[in-house]
């Protein structure tokens, strides 16, 4: 299993689109672009979750409650993917450190800042296709269509 | 039928949970450690940094002014849990098994039975803590924060008390003679100035709350407390130039619909709170006989509907001392009653657009009540939840009173995942 220090630098990169998917109070699935994720000094993920009204901003805030998984997924410009599974660290709504990003946004996008949340780290995938790809010809047998195997006249 | 408990019978925090497994931990915890109070260790009041964090101050409706634990002082005023829940929390003394609030392994904890049950943090104090208005009055004596919310008290009198009509959990009145606070009335200039200050400081405060005692001076009762909140709602209105109406809550005596009327055309206010305390017509005579003497239970009640039609639906909404309904010798026998009546009480105001909103009741030592003890976990617990299902049923809005702008009321805290 890759480390976060293995992937902080594509984490970090602004090219690399970046996705956090919960759950809802529900059980309804949901996905949204975070280009504000980073990996931070203490190894964890941290995003800004930008408006208080949103699904995940509630959804977020029942997984901490609930203690559910939260699914990252990342994918750089040059095609390195992952997925990293965690848990809801924090979700920090005032202070010092909240109002600094809070000024960020509102700078930058004119935006309000519902919080800032920390999500630990519990697993992480390589899910680039071709090291999938390169997996599962070397451990499943018996997927795969039969015209791969025959030579290319 | 369940009665209440004494703390010693009382099942531990995880056991009492367990009968609630979709209640959330977080909320359950804040509950507990309000009804319990709280009490800081030697090592966190040493590695307490009082430049950062907001401490005990000399406001009126600071938590620690009264509280169970006489001898506190200089110790955080709440405490802020990892999901951005804020506890507003009562210093008590250790005989009365409170939570600990411990410094171990580099971080603050809440400690129960010696084992540490949930990382906690503190309100951090704002810039304009310190500062002093052109009238040479210090702004954090009239203007108090909260993490995202400015309180203002005016005045720190209740004029229920001159005929000991007074409510008979409140030690507002008592307090302030006993601690000596003196505090001069609050002028337009001192609150515009203090108020400015505050809103330099960005992404700090989302709201503005005002409130005090009632007052009942004036051609109509209360005339002198509305012409008083006018004067500074309108001078606090001049920081937002050019918007009729700005995010803020007022918590009066119950006005009449001519009162709110006036409230409401002269100045930003948006939202308004009128608070019955308990929501029972002979336990509100017994415990707030000057509300009931000057307005009455049903009246109360009327001009709280009466508002909506002023103010707009999820726009109002009505306080409650959670478990003073359980008072005794006149409180309801058993949980289990006072639960299903308040509940049915509460659903006749929620289903006419007025919101609910409970506080956990903490019997002061210098209230009527003080020797008495506050209801089960259990029963905050389900207090929470139906009050929640009711705002539910109904999609009653309460954005105004939640858990990020006021932090008080478990049942609005839980509207941020519903
Ligand atoms: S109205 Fe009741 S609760 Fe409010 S300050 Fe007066 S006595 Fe206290």
């Amino acid at each position: 299993m890759p480390a976060i220090e293995d992937i902080r630098d594509i984490i970090n990169d602004p090219q690399t689109v970046k996705v956090v998917g919960t759950v809802s109070p529900a059980g309804q699935p949901h996905t949204a672009v975070k280009q504000s994720l980073t990996v931070n000094d203490q190894g964890e993920l941290e995003y800004l979750e930008l408006f208080e009204s949103s699904e995940s901003y509630r959804n977020i805030t029942s997984g901490l409650w609930r203690d559910l998984p939260v699914s990252v997924t990342v994918l750089s410009a040059r095609g390195e993917a992952y997925n990293i599974t965690g848990r809801t660290r924090r979700i920090l709504v005032a202070g010092r450190k909240y109002e600094e990003r809070y000024r960020e946004v509102l700078e930058k996008h004119g935006y309000d800042l519902a919080a800032v949340v920390t999500i630990s780290p519990q697993a992480i995938s390589d899910e680039s296709p071709r090291r999938k790809f390169e997996e599962q010809e070397r451990d499943r047998f018996f997927f795969k269509h039969l015209d791969r195997l025959v030579p290319v006249a | 039928m369940t009665t209440s408990p004494s703390r010693r019978q009382e099942p531990p925090f995880e056991a009492a949970l367990a009968q609630h497994p979709a209640f959330p931990r977080f909320i359950a915890l804040k509950i507990d450690v309000q009804r319990r109070g709280v009490h800081y260790t030697p090592e966190a009041l040493r590695h307490i940094d009082g430049s950062v964090y907001q401490l005990i101050g000399d406001n009126v409706f600071f938590a620690a002014l009264g509280a169970r634990d006489q001898t506190t002082r200089q110790v955080p005023e709440a405490l802020i849990l990892r999901d951005g829940t804020t506890v507003l929390t009562d210093p008590t003394p250790l005989e009365q098994n409170p939570y600990l609030v411990d410094y171990r392994d580099g971080h603050f904890a809440l400690v129960d039975g010696g084992r540490e049950v949930e990382e906690v943090d503190f309100w951090e104090k704002p810039d304009y803590y310190g500062q002093l208005t052109s009238q040479g009055t210090p702004m954090d004596s009239i203007v108090f924060a909260r993490p995202q919310r400015l309180n203002i008290t005016p005045t720190a009198y209740c004029h229920f008390w001159k005929d000991d009509q007074g409510c008979k959990y409140c030690d507002l009145v008592p307090h302030i003679q006993k601690d000596g606070v003196i505090k001069k009335k609050l002028s337009p200039k001192d609150a515009y100035e203090s108020v400015r200050e505050a809103l330099k400081q960005k992404g700090r405060f989302t709201t503005i709350c005002m409130t005090m005692g009632s007052d009942v001076k004036g051609k109509i009762p209360f005339d002198a407390e509305l012409d008083y909140y006018i004067d500074i709602l309108q001078a606090i209105g001049e920081n937002f130039p050019g918007r009729k109406k700005f995010p803020c809550q007022i918590i009066t005596t119950a006005f009449d619909a001519g009162q709110l009327q006036r409230l409401y055309d002269q100045t930003g206010v948006s939202s308004w709170t009128s608070d019955l305390e308990v929501l029972n017509e002979e336990l509100f005579k017994w415990i707030c006989p000057g509300k009931e003497k000057w307005v009455g239970y049903r009246e109360w009640k009327k001009r709280l509907v009466d508002a909506v039609d002023i103010f707009g639906r999820g726009q109002v909404n009505s306080g409650i001392v959670g478990g003073v309904e359980l008072a005794r010798p006149h409180g309801f026998a058993t949980e289990e009653e006072a639960l299903k009546r308040t509940l049915a009480e509460a659903e006749t105001l929620i289903s006419q657009g007025v919101a609910v909103v409970y506080i956990v009741w903490v019997p002061r030592p210098l209230s009527y009540f003080k020797d008495q003890q506050n209801a089960s976990l259990d029963y905050y617990i389900r207090l929470a939840a139906g009050l929640r299902d009711l705002t539910d049923k109904y999609q009653l809005p309460i954005d105004f009173d939640d858990y990020r702008r006021c932090g008080n009321h478990p049942n609005t805290d839980l509207l941020r995942a519903a």
